[in-house]
């Protein structure tokens, strides 16, 4: 419960933000389906239509939206000369007000068809232009179910808003989303009790409108805008405030995707270049697909990156050559592909790596993948739901001939569960995961040098490529970091009991950084 | 201002909706002043004839002039809803505005011709229509049906228009109000000096109301007459079985009433 309170007084940016976002969707929400009820009231034709379309973007997934506005506003970036931004605000506003546009408009178009025709006869015989119609007889009557469709928009604008974290807008969905990767309820707990409030608190002032509005009451009406003029502005304020601490400098966005080692890492180099002056913000829980593209486009300016994901996802790369040369090719790739800087390794790696319990391990005689190949037939494999299908097996499975009696997927924790309690003798880890020590286990090593390296690679973004203070700030970081002090980082937050934040973690793994 | 209401004369006029003549030239002419019912059964195109008065629908062929104050050739300069605002309309389902007081729903002729102060010629008209000053507060939904149309009228009146169109004006209320409202109704156009035109498919009421009964059937006028020569036997076969109607329940009832039993016997 205490957590849970700690966290929840945290919330005030992201609340500030989700507020922002969620306003300015309901807003544009508004403003798209005004015009259309409008446009569509006196043909049955045209409502149909909107409506129709308004029901097709509502099947869409908000998170697919999302997700498909990303390569929508890079694409017209390109078209215009750059300039849009395809990540954070931008897509998921638009996202959202597609969303907030169907409650609004349906209300609105059943509302106009469903209003008395002898109200419209009677403005017509009593020489009402179309205009005057629609002023003093059509919008009065209908806004009351206008509003109850907005009270509906702002509901699920509110809900949906908790998805934009995964484009890289800061709102209440970061800590429900960094809380389920890292497992740490109290985070998820936070995040959607703040949200769900939020979303009451709304509904409930909204109802106070319309009730006024239905009642043509104004008093109602007022201290319903007013409450909501004033949470809007604080939300604002709260931002600005955040945004003129920087004194007018950009803030810089660091990278994370969605694994307790990229939020300790992104509160690593926060720390850094805050020390440093820079203001900072953090998008976090970035896809694998996205999150290299969002950099060399600018979106965001540091993350950091593994060696062979660079090498066999965006470089297409299946030969294997020695670490040093691997992060050369990187460097020379990514500089001349997309101006993006390849500052240095951190110092581990984080490779699929094959592990098995330590006691078997020197029961049996194995330290080497060649010596797993002699005994795989009559052992077991536990694998993570991805591993079986992805390249680093075959290259494995070519190099040595492993061949198991039998091998079964899990999710991460489950694999080490499985490991511990004897259904599996062999999984495959990630190398500078926590649990590894914690629990004991032996790595194998790859005498053949079958799989890729996964040395952690510090990237910059083009803008700040050349930029000496950036660069300097973050420099110290390369080199810095051995796969045992990442490891038992990892841990702190992975573990089941006594778990710490990443920001806490961040710190901790800060100071053991400078003693070594 | 002239002491009546304006006279009309409608020209070859026609309209059809598809296959279906509602209107099917037609030439009526109505004298200044006169209360004039049109009169059918559903379907015979008399609504239609009505509102192609005011222009609620627009004539196939034909022309609709309008004397007086009123200029009744819309134009550029003249569009539909500038005649509508000289010309009173009074319908069956009232149509008063369920947002606005009973004063605004008078008052709204009268801010449609953008006049500022309207409170006197509202209390004016409620004194007009009968009703307490202190109904000018309610909303319409507060109202009897038999307020409730009597709101329509005073609206359909204030901005002194002298030329009321009527389409079924009574026919949802109940026959004592429905009685009470016709002859309201027959002394104000006496009292304002209008030139009225009610549709209804009640004989009996359209000879108890008008000067003048003109019946129609299939989009023609088939019968033109005064309410005493129809009650002779004048006006043609289509208006005589409209008039046989009440006529045979006014008979039947005198013969059931109690006095004229005695006097029979």
């Amino acid at each position: 419960m205490n957590a849970f309170l700690t966290v929840l007084a945290t919330l005030g940016h992201p609340l500030a933000a989700h507020v922002v976002l969620a306003a300015s969707a309901l807003t544009l929400g508004l403003a798209i389906a005004l015009p259309l009820i409008v446009w569509a009231r006196a043909r049955p034709n045209v409502g149909r239509i909107v409506l129709g379309v308004a029901s097709l973007i509502q099947t869409i997934p908000t998170l697919a939206l999302l997700a498909l506005f990303y390569p929508l506003l890079l694409w017209l970036s390109a078209v215009v000369g750059g300039g849009i931004p395809a990540l954070g605000f931008l897509p998921s506003l638009l996202a959202l007000s597609l969303y907030a546009v169907l409650p609004i408009l349906r209300n609105g178009v059943t509302g106009l068809a469903g209003l008395d025709p002898a109200l419209r006869e009677a403005a017509d015989g009593l020489g009402m232009t179309p205009a005057q119609k629609l002023w003093w007889v059509e919008a009065p009557l209908v806004a009351p179910v206008v509003m109850a469709g907005v009270r509906t928009a702002a509901v699920w604008t509110i809900g949906g808003a908790t998805l934009s974290t995964t484009v890289g807008q800061p709102s209440l969905g970061d800590p429900i989303f960094a809380g389920l990767q890292i497992q740490n309820w109290s985070l998820v707990l936070a995040g959607c009790f703040a949200a769900a409030a939020l979303a009451l608190v709304v509904d409930g002032v909204l109802a106070l409108i319309e009730q006024g509005v239905a009642r043509r009451r104004k008093l109602p009406i007022w201290a319903g805008a007013i409450v909501l003029v004033v949470g809007l502005a604080a939300a604002a304020a709260t931002l600005i405030d955040a945004g003129s601490a920087s004194n007018g400098r950009r803030t810089i966005t660091i990278g994370a995707k969605n694994f307790s080692e990229q939020y300790i890492l992104a509160q690593l180099i926060g720390d850094r270049l805050e020390a440093s002056g820079y203001t900072v913000r953090y998008s976090q829980g970035l896809g694998s697909a996205v999150i290299y593209r969002a950099l060399a486009a600018g979106d965001i300016d540091v993350y950091v990156e593994y060696a062979g994901t660079l090498w066999t996802n965006q470089m297409a790369r299946r030969d294997i050559v020695s670490r040093p040369v691997m992060i050369a090719a990187i460097g020379s790739w990514a500089r001349a592909t997309s101006g993006v800087r390849v500052l240095g390794p951190l110092g581990f790696e984080n490779a699929y790596a094959f592990a098995m319990r330590g006691d078997t391990a020197r029961a049996r005689g194995i330290a080497s993948l060649a010596d797993l190949a002699r005994q795989a037939p009559a052992l077991r494999l536990g694998s993570d739901l991805e591993f079986l299908r992805r390249p680093e097996w075959q290259a494995v499975h070519a190099a040595y001939g492993l061949q198991f009696a039998a091998s079964r997927s899990y999710s991460p924790t489950f694999m080490y569960r499985a490991l511990e309690s004897g259904d599996v003798d062999v999984i495959s880890a990630f190398s500078s995961d926590g649990r590894i020590a914690a629990d004991g286990l032996t790595v194998l090593t790859d005498p053949k040098g079958a799989i890729p390296g996964y040395d952690a690679l510090l990237l910059v973004s083009p803008a700040h490529a050349r930029d000496q203070r950036f660069v300097g700030a973050l420099r110290s970081l390369v080199g810095a970091i051995p796969v045992s002090l990442m490891q038992r980082a990892n841990y702190m937050v992975d573990r089941d009991h006594d778990k710490l934040s990443p920001q806490a973690v961040a710190k901790v793994l800060a100071a053991q950084i400078r003693r070594h | 201002m002239s002491p009546t209401g304006p006279a009309l004369r409608l020209t070859d006029l026609s309209r059809s909706y598809g296959a279906v003549t509602a209107v099917a030239d037609v030439n009526l002419a109505i004298a200044a002043g006169s209360f004039v019912a049109l009169v059918g059964a559903s379907g015979s195109g008399k609504s239609t004839l009505l509102k192609t008065i005011n222009r609620l629908v627009v004539p196939d062929s034909g022309t609709v002039e309008i004397g007086g104050e009123i200029d009744g050739e819309p134009t550029d300069a003249q569009p539909d809803y500038a005649l509508r605002r000289q010309i009173g309309y009074v319908f069956q389902n009232v149509g008063l505005f369920p947002h606005m007081t009973v004063a605004d729903n008078i008052g709204i002729g009268l801010k449609l011709r953008g006049q500022p102060d309207r409170s006197a010629r509202i209390a004016e008209m409620l004194a007009l229509i009968g009703l307490d000053p202190a109904m000018a507060a309610r909303m319409p939904d507060e109202l009897s049906g038999g307020q409730r149309q009597r709101v329509g009228v005073a609206r359909a009146l204030a901005p002194a228009s002298r030329l009321l169109l009527m389409d079924e004006p009574f026919g949802a209320l109940d026959p004592v109000t429905r009685d009470e409202l016709g002859r309201e109704m027959r002394d104000l156009h006496d009292r304002l000096g209008l030139t009225t035109i009610m549709v209804t498919h009640d004989m009996a009421e359209a000879l108890l109301l008008a000067d003048r009964v003109v019946v129609m059937a299939k989009g023609r006028i088939v019968g033109d007459a005064a309410p005493a020569e129809l009650l002779a036997g004048a006006g043609g076969p289509e208006a005589q079985a409209l008039v046989a109607v009440p006529r045979d329940q006014a008979l039947r009832l005198t013969r059931m009433s109690p006095s004229s039993g005695a006097a029979l016997a």
